[in-house]
């Protein structure tokens, strides 16, 4: 019960950010220079259709007006339609579609670059400053000055080109089809179908990007967990441990880890926004069609109520894994009360 | 001496006096403050002199021996030859800078002996964008991080020391620039102004002042209790003055660490935007390229790779002394 | 604590001393014997413990007495092998019941560490694991060093549950052969009695259980009623009594030979530090149990020990009963520290000051370590190392002014000026 409450409580206190991020874009993106409506109408337009439109998206209010409708429509999920993808798609569809997949692509990034970090943090700071550290530390550093991008590049030239083992592009086969759409997760919803054969084509094409991807964070979780672990292993509970007569490893992996742990997953947690915005590149190298090709459609063609969507859903996104990676924290460390 | 001077002296003379002085201030200043950075001052503080000294001492030289290690080493050495680079870059290519921004026949042609790594899209020298590129990335990541250190340190401090609304003002601002995402950030600021340079570094340095602020904001609020600064008050000094006087030097040495850091981060975020195509199209730089080459992977993979490989070097080295700089001055690692 | 109870300790106390000197060789428990352990730092090599001998007997405390960073708890860690980089044990021999430690694999030493020897800490909040029940650490012991035993609990155990078990089937076997025959209020009855000793039978217990029961029992045993609720709370849970004596609990639990606590009552208040005292001592007799006691308070040496070893600088520098320290100090060291001491007698008197301070340890004085604050210093004294002499029966000590050979050494003539250096700091 407490920790529902304290749940409801932090999410309360995140409210305030959330709104400010949604007015902070709304303003931004009416500074954009464009016009939608011009987006929407393509070349051949006359001043009737022009206003109508122009009443239609209603741009032809004032712009506080807008604003508040903007606000209320958020709320009760009337996103809008897309001046620029499809002409006048819902904004909701959209997003749906495309925001699950990078989505999908963060959270697998995140799940495999926390694992891999945590041990290679752990067998650095116990073999420190030994050959094996130097080595660790500076492959995690590489990971992370590597362009993702770039990166992905590479890969695919490597694996794609001139060993074809892994598919360099899109994110399913050609031929393939595609899930009855449930909930837009293409894996829950193939399970939900029983179409196992999709999951497995799909995270197929997932796995150049997510490697690619996961580099964002690594070296950040390494160095995290190698430095606290070395914090730890320098403290008298340790050493009560060793005086038991505990195995070395189960010092390690018992008494120690656990501590350790616990500023290294609030780090994890504060670094998914950079892997979000990694994510965009990672995208964009893999022609992935997710939500980072949508972005940048949405800009440059003054597309607010797509931009606005997105920076939402990206933004709630990463303010929940950091209200996850809170819980988490107190789920490790039992001095935390809710 | 000096009295006299400023008063025969006309008024032009005496301004650019004023203005040396200044610039020789903030140079006292970073040296002065070199030491807190080496120890931190709460430690100094129930010290007596000669223990003090010595402490300088040691603290000195145990600084210098952990950046010693191999990785800063190579850190240090990347750094030293990108800046070469980017400062000598017309003794280091062939080819002009006019040249290498002009349109030559040799489309994507692969490397020659008057091209060693191959020609670009339009003709142009792989070899010679590579080293000129390294200026752009320079010149727009310094600057960007100058300007979010300098405004991201004057709100931390501020927010920090007095608490209470100012505090929870630009706290609350700051946390929303950081549920932000970064890279939309900086697309939106970009396409809302023009796709020049000074804007891009504007952007930049936009979107890290939270950072830095949030650094810093906690250090000041643990500084604010010290004794020292409630002597500093009890003495009558300006809240102005406690602030960067006192407190400030105590609370920057995070921020230095991460500073170095995050040049490499910033290095690596532009090339992200240029390859998005969010930055000046006419640029020299690296991203640029491999937007550029993306197309063209398979048939000409020369085009990506080498501006790649800079990138990944620079950010490295960068990353690298950072990394160092930051092992050596981490308070909680000094003692083991 | 009444006067005739501090009399009747002290009675105990040389009973004990009598026992242990009757049959001392036959009693030797741990004897080091010139150890060495340094720490290779940045700065230099610090000589921590630097040439120690001493020996502990079976059902003895051995006080272990000195200022803070004389080199004390590395040697209580050097026994148990635990110095950790970039600190080395160079030289010397420890023999724990006749086994030299220092040859032993890092295997064979860890079936000793928490089993035979064990170690209690001076912060009892740092020293308990914080995200680690504290049922859970205490169990971990007789998980690490009493699995056979705890097997053969275990088989008890389960043998008395696979009985209930075996009823229970006979009981439905009943049920089902007179089904037909039994009216339906019968019936009801019976599947009541069946669902009731259901709820009789045990889950099925496993290891951790088992440890988890010899935990609580000595959690009873260190003076915790309520063991039970105790064994599911975390360390910042608890107060520090409560911490201490789940330390003390957790070093005895699986009746060590040697018991070494390291300053255990520090970090404790004054109320709470003389019920640990008194617990140790109970304890101690309870278990039979040898105790290492580390501290620079001179009064728990004096309630508990029975031999005091007085540390300076890495060098043990007086060794003897507690009885004969007390009353004869000998050595200027020693005189100053017990000098030092206040009390309501010495009131109107100006207390002892050894004057100066702890040498530094890179770069320790030549000779004897003690001579820069000596004020009986001899003019041989910052040449040559004192030696570790037996001057009287079982009392040893390292000083010049004590070595025949020394005799004729004149006195050291300490200036003003170096007085009033020295005095400054």
């Amino acid at each position: 019960m407490s920790l529902i409450k304290y749940i409801a409580r932090r999410f309360i206190a995140l409210l305030p950010v959330l709104f400010g991020v949604v007015t902070l874009t709304f303003f931004l993106s009416r500074l954009m220079p464009g016009d939608p409506v011009l987006a929407f109408l393509g070349d051949r337009w006359t001043t009737e259709q022009y206003n109508y439109q122009l009443h239609r998206l209603g741009l032809d209010k004032p712009i506080i007006e807008q604003y508040v409708i903007y606000l209320g429509d958020l709320f009760t999920g009337q996103w809008g339609i897309s001046v620029s993808i499809n002409r006048g798609q819902p904004v909701w569809d959209l997003v749906l579609e495309r925001f699950t997949r990078t989505f999908d692509i963060a959270i697998l990034a995140i799940i495999i670059s926390s694992i891999v970090g945590i041990k290679t943090g752990i067998i650095s700071a116990t073999n420190r400053n030994k050959p094996k550290d130097t080595i660790f530390r500076g492959m995690a550093l590489i990971g992370v000055a590597i362009p993702v991008f770039w990166m992905g590049m590479i890969l695919r030239y490597i694996f794609s080109y001139l060993i074809p083992i892994f598919p360099g592009l899109n994110y399913k086969n050609p031929g393939i089809g595609d899930p009855p759409i449930i909930t837009h997760f293409r894996v829950i919803d193939s399970i939900l179908s029983g179409q196992i054969y999709l999951i497995i084509d799909y995270l197929y094409h997932l796995i150049l990007p997510v490697f690619c991807l996961s580099f964002i964070t690594l070296a950040g979780v390494v160095r995290q967990t190698r430095s606290s672990m070395l914090e730890v292993l320098e403290q008298d509970y340790v050493r009560t441990a060793r005086a038991k007569g505990c195995k070395e490893e189960d010092v390690i992996n018992i008494h120690a880890r656990k501590n350790a742990m616990i500023p290294t997953v609030t780090v994890i947690g504060m670094s998914f926004g950079y892997l979000l915005g990694g994510a965009i590149l990672t995208e964009t190298t893999f022609n992935l069609n997710g939500v980072g090709a949508l972005v940048m459609i949405a800009i440059r063609n003054t597309d607010y109520w797509v931009l606005n969507a997105v920076v939402f859903c990206i933004t709630l996104t990463f303010v929940m894994v950091n209200l996850g990676a809170d819980l988490i924290y107190g789920l490790i460390d039992p001095r935390i009360r809710y | 001496m000096e009295h006299e001077s400023l008063t025969q002296e006309p008024e032009k003379k005496t301004k650019s006096k004023e203005s040396d002085n200044v610039i020789k201030n903030i140079f006292s200043w970073i040296i002065n403050n070199i030491k807190f950075l080496l120890i931190p001052a709460s430690r100094l503080d129930d010290l007596t002199f000669r223990e003090r000294e010595y402490e300088m001492k040691i603290s000195k030289r145990k600084f210098i021996r952990r950046l010693k290690s191999t990785l800063t080493i190579l850190g240090i050495s990347i750094i030293f030859f990108i800046v070469t680079l980017a400062v000598f870059a017309p003794w280091f290519s062939q080819y002009s800078f006019e040249h290498l921004a002009g349109i030559h026949t040799g489309m994507w042609d692969p490397p020659s002996p008057e091209h060693p790594l191959g020609q670009t899209n339009l003709g142009r020298d792989i070899l010679g964008r590579m080293i000129y590129g390294s200026r752009a990335s320079l010149t727009i990541a310094l600057p960007a991080i100058f300007f979010s250190l300098v405004f991201g340190v004057i709100f931390g401090v501020i927010a920090g020391f007095y608490g209470g609304w100012p505090e929870s003002i630009i706290m609350r601002i700051m946390d929303i620039f950081l549920a932000f995402p970064g890279l939309i950030l900086a697309m939106v600021f970009i396409y809302i102004w023009e796709q020049r340079i000074e804007y891009i570094m504007l952007a930049y340095g936009i979107i890290g002042i939270p950072y830095y602020s949030r650094l810093i904001r906690g250090s000041v609020i643990q500084a604010r209790e010290l004794p020292y600064v409630q002597a500093a008050k009890v003495a009558g000094a300006s809240n102005w003055r406690i602030m960067f006087k006192h407190i400030l030097p105590n609370c920057i040495q995070p921020v230095i660490i991460s500073f170095t850091f995050d040049i490499g981060g910033i290095i690596l975020s532009l090339a992200g935007l240029s390859f998005l195509g969010f930055s000046d199209p006419q640029l020299i730089e690296w991203g640029n390229d491999i937007a550029e080459a993306r197309g063209h992977l398979y048939d000409a993979p020369w085009g990506a790779m080498w501006p790649g490989i800079m990138i990944l070097i620079t950010v490295l080295g960068f990353m690298l002394f950072g990394d160092g700089l930051r092992d050596a001055l981490d308070p909680r690692l000094r003692n083991l | 604590m009444t006067l005739t109870e501090k009399k009747e300790i002290i009675e105990e106390n040389r009973k004990n001393q009598m026992k242990s000197a009757i049959k001392e060789d036959s009693n030797l428990l741990l004897q080091v014997k010139n150890l060495k352990t340094y720490f290779y730092t940045e700065e230099g090599i610090v000589k921590a413990v630097d040439g120690v001998s001493f020996n502990i007997y079976k059902n003895e405390v051995l006080g272990l007495v000195g200022e803070t960073g004389c080199g004390k708890s590395v040697t209580a860690l050097s026994i148990l092998r635990l110095v950790r980089s970039p600190g080395r044990i160079i030289e010397g021999s420890i023999e724990f019941n006749n086994i030299n430690m220092l040859e032993l694999s890092e295997e064979e030493m860890r079936s000793h560490r928490g089993n035979d020897i064990t170690m209690i800490f001076q912060d009892p909040l740092n020293s308990l694991n914080p995200v680690i029940l504290a049922g859970d650490q205490v169990a971990e012991v007789f998980l690490l060093h009493q699995e056979e035993e705890l097997n053969k609990i275990l088989d008890v155990h389960l043998l008395e549950r696979d009985k209930l078990v075996q009823e229970l089937k006979e009981l439905k076997k009943e049920f089902k052969e007179n089904k037909e025959q039994l009216s339906e209020t019968e019936k009801e009855e019976f599947k009541v009695k069946i669902k009731d000793f259901k709820k009789k039978i045990p889950k099925a217990p496993n290891l951790k259980d088992v440890a988890l029961e010899k935990a609580e029992q000595i959690i009873k045993e260190v003076g915790i009623a309520d063991a039970k609720q105790i064994l599911k709370r975390y360390p910042h849970e608890l107060s520090g009594g409560m911490r201490q004596r789940i330390m003390i609990a957790m070093g005895l639990s699986c009746t060590p030979l040697l018991l070494i606590a390291d300053e255990p009552t520090t970090a404790l208040d004054v109320t709470i530090q003389a019920q640990i005292l008194d617990l140790m001592k109970n304890l101690q007799k309870k278990f039979d149990t040898s105790i290492l006691m580390i501290t620079h308070d001179l009064g728990i040496i004096a309630e508990l020990s029975d031999r005091v070893a007085v540390m300076y600088s890495g060098n043990i520098v007086e060794y003897a009963t507690a009885e004969d320290l007390f009353k004869n100090p000998r050595h200027p060291y020693t005189q100053g520290l017990i000098g030092a001491i206040p009390s309501v007698e010495k009131k109107d008197k100006k207390l002892t000051v050894i004057r100066g301070m702890v040498p530094n340890l890179i770069y320790p004085p030549s000779g004897c370590r003690f001579h820069p604050r000596c004020t009986e210093r001899l003019e041989i004294c910052d040449k040559i190392k004192p030696r570790f002499l037996e001057i009287d029966d079982r009392y040893f000590i390292a000083c010049h002014l004590f070595d025949p050979e020394y005799k004729e050494s004149p006195k050291y003539q300490w200036d003003e000026t170096e007085i009033k250096e020295s005095y400054k700091v």
